[in-house]
């Protein structure tokens, strides 16, 4: 048996088509956590934050260790508001995860790079791609199609196998 | 009716098929397996591609260990329940002995002890059914696919589901959404009930006899899809029934899913008339994006041809009849 | 083997643990052993004489590794007209019970960091079991207790012998109340769980939104009172049909439903999950579900709880 079930139980799949934050008011308190300073979305949340005169603190992207201390230290009614690329995102998340969070405490920003991870039907590597729709296989060769069938478990998209006799969508 | 042909589950009780229908019923009886004359080949050839891509046919993950016995229990109480003759099994207290007739095996393990065993609970047990196994787990009011042994996927991949919860599974299929049928068929899943087990049919057409439509080998078998005629289609194309059975895990709440395939080729589904008429209207108006899901557009025409033949045939004979 | 359904038990031993609590220990008919459970699951159970029949869900409050046996702890309700009277001065060693398999729609998070129960009185039951689940994991817990008086308060001596430290009585006639604000300064990860009568379940589910926790943390049981106590018979047409089919007052319109060969499927058969929900095109429902929105209400009857309050109702079948 292998790897433990935390990991996919707990992972979700990260919102990349949210540019703004929502503030949630009644909170106990807010934490806002950016990878970079003077993004809009930050910008614009902590001025609704600070008109509504809402607990928060702004927190700029340290220490893994310490941002783990931090949420694992919060009490119930604490929500966090996390801005950053999609690798900080992910660790993020897997250390809120790790205190308690779940996705109903938490908004994300997920900005920059656009690539994705593609699993080969065949023979099950995973690769980077951008945005193709059929892609050939850098381990087995074999041609595959591109889908929006995702797993968490392996942070990939499934890739169809296609078959030179035909112009692909046939596969299934 | 010849014996092959009386015990295949046909799945259309009329010439029309609601898709995004809970298509399911209560079991009767409530055995998570069936043994058929087929058993010996296929345990044959399950064991050989669990052989030859362990990985491939067999996935769990970790925590899914006092489920996997529960399976144990579970299939093998049904194997002797049902089919007493071909299985004994023995226990002093949590030392049990499983004895098979039909594959002349006897297996002695500690119940609950998985070092006993050859291989992890659920993997052991697979190996004595012609079922796949596939086992959810709820947790937190949701359903995961935490475990399965899986020799005979239609099209499916066991190492890529692993993980997913009941909708993700379910993403590739069209319109499974947007009509509310995921949300219908997770709550009625969620809801389900020890002791009140499930059975559904699932149906699709494969180009070629092939039990083990792997994706990982879809270069292999899917060509065949690209080889069907109006003269061949009778015996290359096969209607695949899978029967696939539902039962609650009252320990440890998680969900078996067994499924049974069955394939017909298509020259013998034609020669039960009132068969012939209700697959042919099923077939037919099967809108496009299922069709295209199930992997029947590559030969659409012949298969339509060839069933515009046999429907023919039939009313000429009929005519011969008459005149 | 494998138990069939329902399950044939006896009623093997009968304790008095409070002034009006007593718990029923029952071994199945046949020897066999019963099937396992996990901590918040109940049965179903059914007993009575002649035409006389209660259906009652009991949470079972034994350790879920004995397969031997199942307990169940019933209190004697003031102004009852069934069940429990039936239970506490009928119900005598060797009687006779039918029950359902264990189900459980009240089970413990697996991902919470911490468990935090609330019992008032009798619900209690549920909590016995999912303790000793939570220890055997080596899961942190606590338990908020409420009853009238120490005497009044039932298992007090085995919760307060096997998990001191971890559990708080609150007893109202020594001035002490239990109260929801205990939610307030736990830890992120908490997950609560209530069992008692409806209006204290609803003020600690209020009370837990508001103080920030996921709807997902938030777990509570809820039995619906059954709807034999008040029920009339009642007819039902199939519109597409024509069939016409009668509803006895202690038959529930799915049972009737599927005894005629309607094929409805349904889950939990307690008003939950809305599985069995069927299209109604006239007549007037008495809803007793938990899932219908107002808008299904208009055109959609839960056949496993809910019933006529007409003399027919036609549905869309
Ligand atoms: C809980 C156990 C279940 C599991 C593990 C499961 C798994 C699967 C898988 C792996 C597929 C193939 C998806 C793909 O092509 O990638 C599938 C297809 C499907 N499933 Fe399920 N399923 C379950 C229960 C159900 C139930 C209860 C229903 C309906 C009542 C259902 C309806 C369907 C349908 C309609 C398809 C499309 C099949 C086709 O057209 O060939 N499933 N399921
Ligand atoms: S069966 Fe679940 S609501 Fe009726
Ligand atoms: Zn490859």
């Amino acid at each position: 048996m292998k790897s433990d079930n935390e990991k996919i139980v707990n992972k979700f799949v990260i919102q990349t088509k949210r540019r703004k934050f929502t503030f949630v008011p009644n909170r106990r308190k807010s934490i806002i956590l950016a990878e970079e300073t003077n993004l809009e979305a930050v910008d614009e949340l902590l001025r609704e934050v600070k008109n509504r005169g809402a607990a928060y603190s702004l927190i700029d992207a340290g220490e893994k260790k310490e941002i783990a201390d931090l949420f694992a230290r919060q009490k119930i009614g604490t929500y966090l508001y996390l801005a950053g690329t999609p690798q900080r995102i992910k660790e993020w998340t897997a250390m809120a995860v790790k205190a308690g969070f779940t996705e109903e405490e938490m908004q994300i920003v997920c900005y920059g790079a656009e690539e994705q991870r593609l699993f080969c039907a065949h023979c099950h590597h995973i690769q980077t791609i951008g945005k193709e729709d059929a892609v050939q296989c850098a381990h087995c060769g074999m041609q595959l199609e591109v889908s929006s069938h995702y797993s968490r478990l392996h942070d990939a998209y499934y890739g169809y196998i296609q078959l030179p006799c035909s112009d692909g969508g046939e596969s299934r | 009716m010849n014996d092959a042909l009386s015990r295949f589950p046909f799945p259309f009780k009329k010439g029309t098929y609601d898709y995004y229908a809970n298509n399911s019923i209560p079991l009767q009886p409530p055995y998570s397996i069936e043994v058929t004359p087929a058993y010996q080949h296929e345990i044959h050839l399950k064991r050989r591609l669990l052989n030859k891509a362990h990985s491939r046919c067999y996935q769990s993950l970790s925590h899914t260990e006092e489920a996997q016995w529960e399976v144990v229990e579970l299939v093998l109480h049904h194997l002797t329940a049902a089919y007493p003759k071909e299985f004994l099994l023995h226990k002093e207290k949590d030392n049990w002995t499983f004895i098979n007739q039909l594959t002349g095996e006897e297996e002695r393990f500690v119940f609950g002890d998985a070092a006993s065993l050859p291989f992890e609970p659920l993997d052991f047990v697979g190996r004595h059914v012609q079922e796949d196994l596939i086992l959810m787990m709820q947790r937190d009011a949701e359903l995961f696919l935490e475990a399965g042994q899986l020799c005979f996927p239609g099209n499916w991949s066991l190492v890529f589901k692993l993980g997913m919860t009941f909708h993700e599974i379910h993403e590739p299929i069209p319109g499974f959404f947007e009509r509310g049928a995921a949300d219908k068929i997770r709550t009625f899943l969620l809801h389900m009930e020890a002791g009140r087990p499930w059975m559904r049919n699932n149906w699709s057409l494969t180009a070629g006899n092939f039990l083990d439509t792997f994706p990982e080998t879809y270069h292999e078998w899917g060509i065949h899809r690209h080889r069907v005629t109006v003269d061949n289609a009778g015996s290359l194309i096969h209607l695949r029934v899978e029967v696939q059975k539902l039962f609650r895990l009252p320990g440890t709440q998680g969900i078996l899913f067994t499924i049974h395939t069955h394939m017909l080729p298509l020259k013998q589904l034609v020669r039960q008339r009132e068969w012939l008429h209700r697959f042919t209207q099923v077939v037919t108006q099967l809108p496009d994006e299922i069709a295209d899901y199930k992997g029947i557009t590559p030969y659409k025409q012949p298969l339509f041809a060839y069933l515009h033949k046999q429907m023919e045939g039939e009313k000429e004979e009929k005519n011969e009849i008459r005149q | 083997m494998i138990h069939g359904t329902p399950i044939q038990t006896v009623v093997k031993e009968i304790e008095q643990v409070t002034p009006r609590v007593k718990r029923f220990t029952l071994a199945p008919a046949d020897g066999r052993e019963l099937p396992r459970f996990s901590g918040g699951a109940h049965i179903l159970t059914r007993v009575g004489v002649g035409e006389q029949v209660w259906q009652r869900p009991y949470s079972l409050c034994g350790d879920p590794h004995i397969r031997a046996v199942y307990q169940i702890a019933i209190r004697l309700q003031k102004n009852s007209l069934g069940g429990s009277v039936f239970w506490h001065h009928q119900v005598r060693k060797g009687q006779k019970v039918t029950i359902s398999w264990p189900q459980n729609h009240f089970p413990m998070s697996h991902r919470a960091r911490h468990h935090v129960f609330f019992a008032a009185g009798i619900g209690i039951t549920p909590f016995l079991p999912m303790m000793a689940d939570a220890e055997e994991r080596g899961e942190t817990f606590e338990l908020h207790y409420a009853a009238p008086t120490r005497e009044q308060c039932a298992f007090y001596d085995e919760i307060q012998s096997r998990y001191k430290g971890c559990c708080r009585f609150y007893f109202s006639q020594e001035g002490k109340r239990m109260r929801p604000d205990v939610m307030k300064d736990q830890s992120v990860g908490t997950h609560v769980y209530f069992c008692g009568p409806a209006a204290m379940v609803e003020a600690y589910r209020k009370a837990a939104i508001s103080y920030g926790y996921p709807q997902k943390s938030i777990h509570y049981e809820l039995f619906i009172p059954p709807a034999v106590e008040d029920a009339k018979p009642f007819e039902v047409e199939l519109r597409h049909s024509g069939k016409t089919l009668q509803v006895p007052a202690e038959k529930t319109l799915l049972e009737v439903l599927l005894n005629s060969g309607v094929e409805v499927p349904f889950a939990c058969r307690m008003g939950r999950c809305g599985t069995c929900a069927v299209g109604v095109a006239a007549g007037e429902v008495k809803h007793r579900d938990v899932i219908l929105s107002d808008e299904e209400k208009k055109t959609k009857i839960v056949s496993c709880v809910s019933r006529s309050t007409s003399t027919k109702l036609v549905l869309d079948f």
